[in-house]
């Protein structure tokens, strides 16, 4: 039998401590909820009550919060591989308007919830929803049988089976919802209602988007190098422009290959202003001299609209078999979704997507999670991503069920929208 | 599905004497270091505690719960090569563990250091020789990417992606071993 330990007494007594607090300890004062006009307050109470205020909750002080008390499970759903569960919780203000919150699984099994609550105010339009979880995200609830939501520039649209005869919907877009908004609502005589949003100046600060532009989000999917797929949404200026992976090249150990979308592989200034052609070795694989110190061989390949470029020598030049072997790795699949490589597979590469008219930049680093801090950035804590770094003009954030590390270039309201929207949904099952 | 979220807090305390020392020697033996293991423990407690209310028993027992949370702080840890605060600091928790010498040599008694440098050595010999040798430059003698990138040959990008993944790899067997 293990002795006690001095360090574990203190701890669980400082444990305790949190998990009964004494009510000069209560993490904050709590204020009964107004019943009217309060669904932002409601809004608010949850959130924190769910997120911050847990320790207070589990020592069953104050009158316990109505709004959090036997939620209903309502729908789930994936998103990048995180489980969103869309719930309905009773309302203070009697059963019949129940509120509606959207939870979801964190890396470490915290749980995040925003909600909405109808109120006397919203209770003049036929049924209020509002803005929660992401900017870009609506909830709400009112929606009759065989009604439909048409809304043409929704990601998703998930409306739940009937609830106390209401049933509940949720649109995701491709934007931010940064204005009063109507849901157009089909009614099944095929004429049109509209469910209204309410208006951004009575969202709680958490969950507006000031700073985000009115430029759009938008969905690709790119293939990656082994062969898997990545659905992406994010700022939809960005455009695939290439890939960093490194190969073995014989004689210089590992070389950096640059995989290149709408760079023509025979023009040597795409390896060096001063390239000079060394050997045509046919099928688009070129042998370049360039005046690179230390560096001078060159290998291009064409892969159709893609060029490759890898270092191959330093001494002399390579001989065709060798080169070849090299060619023979960077051959592949190529189309404007992106490049498969046939018959190699890299650990780890990073994927480019840049705006061809500003410096802004994502860089997708696939199989890595370096998160390592640049000079001047710190750690904030995100509702959507954990952990993220920030620094000026930059972000970063790892996606661990996509494996792949988000990393923002540019200026600072490209980096927000970034932080804001990137979805990531990596189909591994792709691979080849 | 039935969540603990109005669980007594007592249960919470039954989990922590049933499972503090299986804890704070699942890091010792991890890192081979009590300072850490302690400073891993407080953090994996407070962390549980802050998310005990989304605690769901259809998913698992409060130990398996407890030590996947464990196992997030281990992993972050081996990437980061810190341990992380934002659950104490959540709780407003101290901090930093500042261990007296009586808990230190008690901590130390819970397991063969021995072991914690086997399963160490075992698990590096497990990597690709490259992606080792890439992880004991930067974590064991502490360079910097561009003097582990000098020192192998490669560039500091893959470097860096070399060290990361094998502390991944490290973080994945240390995993399956618990």
């Amino acid at each position: 039998m293990s002795r006690q330990i001095p360090f574990l007494d203190d701890l669980k007594q400082e444990l305790m401590e949190h998990a009964h607090p004494s009510p000069s300890l209560s993490l904050r004062p709590r204020r009964p909820l107004r019943l009217s006009g309060a669904w932002v307050a409601a809004a608010v109470f949850v959130v924190t009550l769910l997120v911050g205020g847990l320790t207070w909750f589990l020592a069953g002080g104050g009158p316990p919060p109505p709004a959090a008390e036997s939620p209903i499970l309502l729908d789930s759903f994936s998103w990048g591989d995180v489980v969103y569960e869309f719930r309905a919780y009773p309302n203070s203000q009697g059963p019949e308007a129940p509120c509606v919150g959207l939870e979801y699984d964190l890396e470490t099994g915290s749980r995040r919830a925003t909600m909405a609550c109808p109120t006397e105010a919203s209770e003049e339009l036929e049924y209020a929803s509002h803005v929660q979880a992401y900017p870009w995200t609506l909830v709400g609830y009112g929606l009759e049988a065989d009604e439909t939501i048409a809304v043409g520039d929704a990601i998703r649209v998930i409306i739940t089976e009937e609830i106390d005869e209401r049933r509940f919907f949720l649109i995701q877009f491709g934007r931010p919802v940064s204005e009063s908004f109507q849901v157009p609502v089909t009614r099944p005589d095929g004429t049109t209602r509209f469910i209204a949003v309410a208006s951004p100046d009575d969202l709680p600060p958490s969950t507006t988007t000031s700073s985000a532009d009115p430029a759009t989000l938008s969905a690709n999917t790119l293939d990656l190098l082994d062969g898997s797929r990545l659905e992406f949404v994010g700022p939809s200026e960005v455009e695939l422009t290439g890939y960093l992976f490194t190969i073995d090249v014989p004689g210089i150990q590992s070389s950096n290959v640059e995989l290149a979308r709408g760079v023509d592989p025979a023009d040597p200034a795409a390896v060096d202003e001063a390239a000079v052609l060394e050997a045509n070795l046919g099928n688009g694989i070129r042998l370049w001299r360039a005046d690179r110190e230390g560096q001078p061989f060159y290998l291009s390949v064409d892969l159709g609209g893609w060029g490759a470029f890898s270092h191959v020598g330093n001494e002399t030049a390579p001989d065709t078999e060798l080169l070849l072997s090299v060619a023979a790795q960077l051959s592949g699949e190529a189309s404007d979704d992106g490049v498969v490589l046939e018959d190699y597979s890299p650990e780890f590469f990073t994927t480019y997507l840049s705006d061809p008219s500003t410096e802004n930049q994502i860089h997708l680093g696939v199989n890595q999670c370096v998160r390592e801090l640049i000079p001047g950035a710190t750690v904030v804590e995100d509702a959507t991503y954990g952990e993220v770094i920030r620094g000026d003009g930059y972000a970063s954030w790892c996606d661990q069920d996509a494996d792949v590390e988000v990393m923002v270039h540019g200026d600072e309201q490209f980096v927000e929208r970034a932080v804001s929207g990137v979805t990531l949904n990596r189909d591994q099952a792709a691979h080849t | 599905m039935k969540k603990s979220r109005l669980a007594d807090p007592d249960d919470f305390e039954r989990l922590y004497d049933a499972t503090a020392h299986s804890v704070v020697r699942y890091f010792l033996l991890r890192t081979g270091s009590a300072d850490l293991a302690a400073d891993l423990t407080a953090e994996t407690f407070a962390s549980a505690l802050g998310s005990w209310g989304s605690y769901d028993p259809a998913k698992g027992s409060p130990e398996q719960w407890l030590f996947g949370i464990a196992r997030n702080q281990l992993t972050r840890f081996l990437r980061r090569r810190r341990v992380d605060s934002t659950a104490r600091k959540r709780l407003g928790m101290r901090l930093h563990v500042d261990l007296d010498s009586e808990s230190r040599e008690r901590i130390e008694d819970l397991v063969d250091l021995r072991e914690a440098v086997g399963l160490l050595e075992a698990a590096l010999e497990a990597l690709s020789p490259k992606v080792a040798q890439a992880v004991k430059l930067r974590v064991g003698l502490d360079l910097s990417y561009a003097d582990v990138a000098a020192e192998l040959g490669i560039s500091e990008t893959a470097a860096r992606a070399r060290v990361s993944r094998g502390l991944t790899q490290l973080a994945e067997r240390f995993e399956e071993e618990s």
